[in-house]
């Protein structure tokens, strides 16, 4: 007798065979002792199990459900009304991008790094030894050396004989630099219709956003007008939430989002511009997260960064966050410079300075 | 009595915000999911932790319950997948439990006051949670949901949302190796005379306790 016999010997023990079937195992039964035999087995472990006493619960579980609930909705409560309430929420919409992690960090846009001692600091020098030896110094991943687009990025490591000028930085509107930051970037696109925002859903955004926000991660907030908000799919003028957020992570979340929700949709395929529409945005303001924050303000509790996403009221002013400015070189600890006879020759490889493969972008738009 | 009525009213009240509706339904419902939360966790803890877990999705999911099947049947529905997806999540560093005397308590019996059935009865309990625990989370769940809450395979794929077809081999195969593990506990027990004379039933139930736990 093979498993799929046994199996429907067991489900002829639990009388869910079919007439035809039942009269087929009871003719095989007259014709076999042995699956008699078995036919008891189950008889005898089923009375086995039956004979097991009926534990009961050593406490009331209501009092600490009841409790959690409230703790959970008084949580709720608060960060929505800082954060959420007050607005239509329409969509969330996330985005992964294939970016650096300091996306939102201050840069230097060209040259190398230069002591202050005036000595040249090779790619290879700070990569190494001296990040380790002086973990307050600005590591590469966290501050490049040399900035992205600069053809110094993929040379071999090279010494200066001078320090270079400084360059004078051009003004850059705020919606050009979050633009910047994020092209070159591909996206992934998750709309959750506003509906989810009106019941327990509501929670469980909340609570990923919250999440999110705790972590503290690079962020930007910016404003889509009528016309670009259109581009996303959207009705109406937009505020929007950006975030860097773990990839993994992300796709965690939106993977049980749409799996507890159904109405969630993956617009993936179909992402708009979206450095073109940010390039058009209103009232951006840039925040690096902890890492960075020192170099434009203190690390704020969940809540305080939460009040800075206050609904959007044509007639008050929306909290700005403070300039990014270009950190003074002075500010962190030179590292250790080793000699120039000592650096290894030219023709070593550089130590690569590998950022994260991709971060995720949540854009949160709210009906005005 | 409790009734759907009655469910319904409080369900109405939990979508109105008020919590201390939650809490009745948790004490109407807690006694009947705990065996359950016990039998696929082993372990009394677990079992509350499992229950609580279970009923705060169910408040946060209580939007989406629309009266098709009953209340109780819900939260079941809730507590099983709960219970699966944990001891999935567990699985890689899990090692059959054993019984021991630090294992699970089904009752709190007192060996001074109880009559000698109840002791073995006691100790019976504990040689089949330890042969459920031993079992893979999916076997384990339908025997539970068989053998001691006795549902139809139809119900039982139905909560599962696996056919029915999937239910019939996972509890053939669970009766198999819940079988063979019970029969070898009941073969170490054999080498005590005493048990050699006992009914089947306390054979089983006497077994010696297996080598130590390794977590």
């Amino acid at each position: 007798m093979n498993l799929d016999d046994e199996s429907l010997l067991s489900a002829y023990h639990d009388d869910e065979l079919a007439p035809e079937e039942r009269r087929s195992l009871d003719l095989a039964l007259e014709a076999n002792p042995a699956l008699g035999d078995r036919l008891r087995e189950f008889t005898e472990l089923r009375t086995l199990l039956g004979s097991t006493s009926t534990p009961t619960s050593p406490v009331d579980l209501a009092p600490a459900v009841v409790a959690e609930l409230r703790v959970r909705r008084r949580r709720s409560a608060a960060f929505r009304g800082a954060l959420w309430t007050a607005t239509a929420a329409t969509v969330l919409t996330a985005v992964v991008l294939s970016a650096d992690p300091n996306l939102f960090r201050p840069k230097r846009n060209a040259g190398p790094i230069v002591a202050d001692r005036g000595e040249p600091v090779t790619k290879h020098e700070r990569s190494a030894d001296d990040r380790n030896a002086d973990p307050a110094v600005e590591t590469p991943a966290s501050l490049p050396l040399v900035a992205e687009n600069s053809d110094a990025a993929t040379e071999p490591t090279a010494i200066v004989a001078a320090p270079p000028p400084p360059e004078p930085e051009p003004e850059i509107a705020p919606a050009e630099k979050l633009a910047s930051l994020l092209d070159r970037s591909r996206f992934r696109v998750v709309e959750i219709p506003e509906s989810l925002f009106g019941d327990a859903a509501a929670d469980r955004v909340d609570e990923i956003l919250r999440e999110t926000i705790r972590k503290d991660p690079d962020y930007a907030r910016f404003r889509l007008d009528a016309p670009e908000a259109a581009d996303l799919g959207l009705e109406s003028a937009s505020e929007c939430f950006v975030a860097l957020v773990d990839e993994n992570e992300l796709h965690h979340l939106v993977d049980e989002l749409q799996r507890r929700f159904p109405e969630v949709e993956d617009r993936s395929l179909e992402s708009p511009d979206v450095p073109r529409l940010v390039a058009a945005a209103d009232d951006v303001a840039i925040r690096p997260g902890r890492s960075g924050a020192s170099l434009v303000e203190p690390p704020a509790p969940v809540e305080a960064i939460a009040s800075k996403f206050s609904p959007l009221d044509p007639a008050r002013e929306i909290p700005r966050f403070p300039p990014l400015g270009r950190p003074e070189i002075g500010a962190f600890s030179p590292p250790r410079i080793p000699s120039v006879e000592a650096s290894p020759p030219a023709a070593d490889p550089i130590e690569p300075v590998a950022p994260p493969r991709k971060v995720a972008l949540i854009v949160r738009v709210s009906e005005e | 009595m409790m009734s759907e009525t009655d469910d319904r009213a409080l369900i109405a009240a939990c979508r109105a915000g008020r919590s201390d509706a939650f809490g009745a339904l948790v004490q109407r419902y807690q006694s009947r999911l705990y065996p359950t939360a016990l039998r696929l966790t082993g372990r009394p803890e677990d079992a509350l932790d499992l229950l609580q877990d279970a009923f705060l999705r169910a408040f946060e999911k209580l939007g989406g319950f629309h009266g098709e099947s009953s209340f109780y049947t819900w939260l079941y529905r809730i507590t099983v997948n709960l219970a699966l997806s944990e001891r999935r999540r567990k699985s890689s560093r899990i090692v059959p439990r054993v019984a021991s005397d630090a294992g699970p308590e089904p009752e709190d019996r007192s060996i001074d006051h109880e009559p000698s059935s109840s002791l073995e009865r006691a100790e019976l309990d504990r040689a089949v949670q330890s042969a459920l625990d031993a079992l893979a989370p999916d076997h384990r769940a339908v025997i539970v949901m068989k053998e001691f809450d006795g549902l139809r395979y139809e119900e039982i794929a139905a909560l599962l949302d696996v056919p029915v077809g999937t239910v019939r081999s996972r509890l053939h195969r669970a009766r198999h190796d819940l079988r063979e593990r019970l029969r070898s506990l009941s073969d170490s027990a054999d080498v005590d005379d005493r048990v050699d004379e006992a009914p089947a039933e306390s054979r089983l139930a006497a077994a010696a306790p297996p080598p130590a736990r390794v977590v």
